[in-house]
């Protein structure tokens, strides 16, 4: 896949002076956006790291709480762009442990 | 009245309550100026610059004047940059020989909401940074496009710096109250330590764990839980799992500190705990307690290697779900 095949496209940060995103309060409004377009239906959603890093807590914020709102099928609709392998090992983190917790608040109800 | 109080050698992490006395005694004194005495203060580490300016706030939220004489220019610079209320004696020390003996590089910034973390941990992971020569720096951290390159010290740094900013601002909340946050880097130009700390004023590790089940009964087990993963403060309750947190910040932040032959210090209430649930664990009791919570960490910058970050994390991932998170350049 290509980032020309998304239908929707988010910049994680336009803060050249920024190379880490780690604070809770800088995801909650890129996954309100991957979100909105979730809802609306224009996925693919590519979201553009550009090289940036990640804190596993930011992470967390942003993917974990979209998958559990969403379920783990939220990933085949998410596309991660320009990621670092420090980013990678948090995404693949934050996708297991909140896959597993979904499936444990699932197999509760 | 006036009175003064001798500040002690060494403000480091290994002297810690005698930085905590400083900061109690500020408090608690009647008199309405306090002045500290610098004069055979040889070594400050983050620690004992962000605990200097939880003093001066709290001298000045209690109406009193907070004096510090016999400074040295550094220490000035430091606690001025941090935005300490105090006021500069007239009496600067008597340097021998001429030459004052240099600090290491430090670099300490307030943190006075959960909106300046982000960039306030970049900024100095950035300043860090830049006082590490350019021939000295072990590495260089690229992306596959080579658009951004960082040395390897840069992102470890602003790593743990940005996760224990947002535990302030995440977990130290009381009421309506606001916290002081003081966060603070130091490098060390004879060694490859890098050095940082962050205190606050919050409500402290076993306030902030109350809801968690079964309750810490003490600030001892309250930090062993604060270490130990997939523990948090806005853990589950039940079954329930939507704004939970994953608990990983600080045992990933002293995960970095064993990898790289370093320690963690934490410090709530009257415990303070040396690299919290490893085997080199050591807890001593505080005769001065904090009412918020300390973080102090140091690491060795040349053994950070291009996969520190990825081999950390990866110790919590578990086994691999069905559906994998999709990867493009």
């Amino acid at each position: 896949m290509t980032s020309s095949a998304c239908a929707t496209r988010v910049l994680v940060s336009r803060d050249p002076a920024i190379f880490m995103l780690g604070t809770r309060d800088i995801a909650a409004p890129l996954r309100s956006q991957v979100q909105d377009a979730l809802d609306a239906g224009q996925t693919p959603v590519c979201v553009d790291f550009e090289g940036r890093l990640v804190s596993q807590s930011f992470m967390d914020e942003f993917l974990g709480m979209l998958i559990l709102k969403n379920g783990p099928s939220v990933l085949q609709q998410i596309v991660f762009q320009n990621c670092h392998d420090d980013v990678k090992a948090a995404i693949d983190l934050v996708a297991s442990v909140r896959n597993r917790n979904y499936a444990a608040r699932a197999g509760n109800r | 009245m006036l009175e003064a109080v001798k500040l002690p050698a060494l403000l480091i992490d290994a002297n810690l309550s005698a930085a905590l006395s400083i900061a109690a005694h500020v408090e608690e004194t009647s008199a309405a100026v306090v002045t500290l005495d610098a004069s055979v203060v040889t070594a400050v580490q983050p620690v004992g610059a962000c605990l200097l300016a939880c003093a001066a706030q709290a001298a000045r939220s209690n109406g009193k004047e907070l004096v510090v004489d016999q400074w040295s220019p550094q220490l000035q610079r430091l606690l001025q940059r941090m935005g300490c209320a105090v006021i500069w004696g007239d009496q600067q020390p008597q340097v021998r020989g001429g030459e004052e003996k240099p600090q290491a590089p430090t670099v300490a910034i307030p943190v006075t909401s959960r909106q300046e973390g982000n960039a306030v941990a970049n900024e100095l992971a950035t300043r860090i940074t830049a006082f590490i020569p350019s021939e000295d720096r072990a590495g260089v951290l690229e992306d596959e496009r080579s658009a951004l390159a960082y040395h390897l010290v840069q992102p470890v740094l602003a790593y743990v710096l940005v996760e224990l900013v947002d535990n302030v601002f995440s977990h130290a909340q009381r009421s309506a109250e606001a916290i002081g946050s003081w966060v603070a880097a130091q490098w060390y130009p004879t060694g490859d330590l890098v050095r940082v700390a962050i205190v606050d004023t919050g409500c402290g590790l076993l306030a902030s764990l109350r809801g968690y089940h079964p309750r810490p009964k003490n600030h001892f087990e309250a930090a062993a839980l604060a270490f130990t993963p997939f523990v948090s403060s806005k853990g589950d309750i039940g079954m329930y799992v939507d704004r939970s947190h994953m608990g990983l910040g600080l045992p990933v932040c002293r995960d970095i500190c064993e990898r790289l032959g370093g320690r963690l210090y934490a410090a709530s209430g009257n415990a303070w705990v040396i690299n919290a649930g490893l085997d080199s664990e050591e807890r001593h009791a505080l005769t001065v307690p904090h009412t918020g919570t300390i973080v102090s960490l140091e690491f060795h910058r040349r053994a950070i290697t291009s996969r520190t970050m990825q081999e950390i994390l990866a110790k919590y991932r578990g086994e691999p779900s069905d559906l994998q998170p999709q990867f493009i350049p």
